[in-house]
């Protein structure tokens, strides 16, 4: 997939607003501040997760840019395809709470906004997808944890997804209610410091 | 109280809560936007996003909230949900039939991550390769 204009994602995903907006709006330092973005939970977790991207991919796109320009542009597209398409909120994982009056929940895309974030705040990788397999509405059930992710040149591959592993597991305990099974890492790019 | 006095005092409450960082109404803007009428825009105001709904005489509350990881999700969405029902109940004077709080959002630094909380559920799958 090599154009995010190739994934069929409905601008209600976006509150009405483009994943191109939203790179202008980057590109302008978030400011002046828009309300109508700022005010949308859709929007604001494609922005952290562009933003994260920017950040750390930066010195990559600069040198691979000249080198190989259609593959760092298919690798580029592809992140961004994926963050489109991760804003749907997909299924509720409910937190269970002893009155039954209460139904709070905490949507997929929230979680698979953390496990991004949890990745790409390590050091040494760029997160790519994350799928969550298993019944997420159904406390207890056993979940499986799948991402990928570019690592960087040079680090070692069997330590890294090892970190990886175990710090994605760590913000899964504390901030979801998950029984998670397994957390499995793909590498599927190299990228330069 | 009406509605909307009602879910602005519901905004300002969440918003009060530790760990809260933004309050979302629970419909897209534009689907809100799509059933224009004058009372739908005003609960689009910054500071009217809990959608209050009336059904004969149940009453349902909704709320979408992004949360800071320096404090664990679950602590905060329960604390909030905690705090929706005890102002319905003393507001209204008839209890909320559901109240509904939707995690949208977990924004923060991204760390540090106290990873040995995690480990034993990082260990089946923690497969060299």
């Amino acid at each position: 997939m090599s154009d995010i204009d190739d994934v069929p994602v409905p601008e209600d995903d976006l509150d009405g607003h483009t994943m191109e907006e939203l790179a202008e709006y980057l590109d302008r330092g978030r400011s002046p501040r828009d309300p109508a973005i700022e005010g949308s939970a859709s929007c604001r977790l494609a922005l952290s997760n562009m933003e994260r991207l920017r950040e750390l991919s930066l010195g990559a796109l600069q040198y691979r840019a000249d080198a190989e320009p259609d593959r760092e542009t298919d690798w580029v597209d592809r992140l961004l395809a994926t963050i489109r398409a991760e804003v749907r909120p997909g299924r509720d994982v409910p937190v269970p709470h002893p009155d039954p009056r209460l139904r709070l929940s905490m949507t997929e895309a929230a979680v698979r906004g953390l496990v991004r974030r949890t990745g790409d705040t390590m050091g040494g990788v760029v997160m790519g997808s994350c799928t969550l397999d298993g019944e997420l509405g159904d406390p207890g059930a056993p979940v499986h944890v799948r991402v990928t992710a570019g690592l960087v040149y040079g680090a070692p591959a069997e330590e890294t997804a090892d970190r990886l592993r175990v710090r994605i597991a760590a913000a899964l305990a504390r901030h979801t209610t998950l029984t998670v099974a397994s957390v499995d890492v793909v590498f599927d790019d190299v990228y330069l410091p | 109280m009406s509605d909307e006095a009602l879910s602005r005092a519901l905004t300002d409450r969440i918003r009060s809560v530790p760990g809260v960082t933004g309050v979302y109404p629970t419909r897209p803007i534009v689907h809100a936007a799509a059933e224009a009428v004058a009372s739908t825009f005003a609960l689009q105001e910054p500071d009217v996003l809990v959608d209050v709904h009336r059904d004969g005489s149940a009453l349902r509350i909704g709320a979408g909230i992004a949360v800071d990881d320096a404090r664990p999700a679950p602590e905060t969405v329960r604390e909030v949900g905690e705090r929706i029902r005890d102002l319905v109940d003393e507001r209204t004077g008839a209890p909320a039939d559901l109240v509904e709080v939707t995690i949208r959002l977990v924004e923060g630094i991204g760390g540090p991550v106290d990873e040995s909380a995690g480990h034993d559920a990082g260990e089946p799958a923690a497969t060299p390769g």
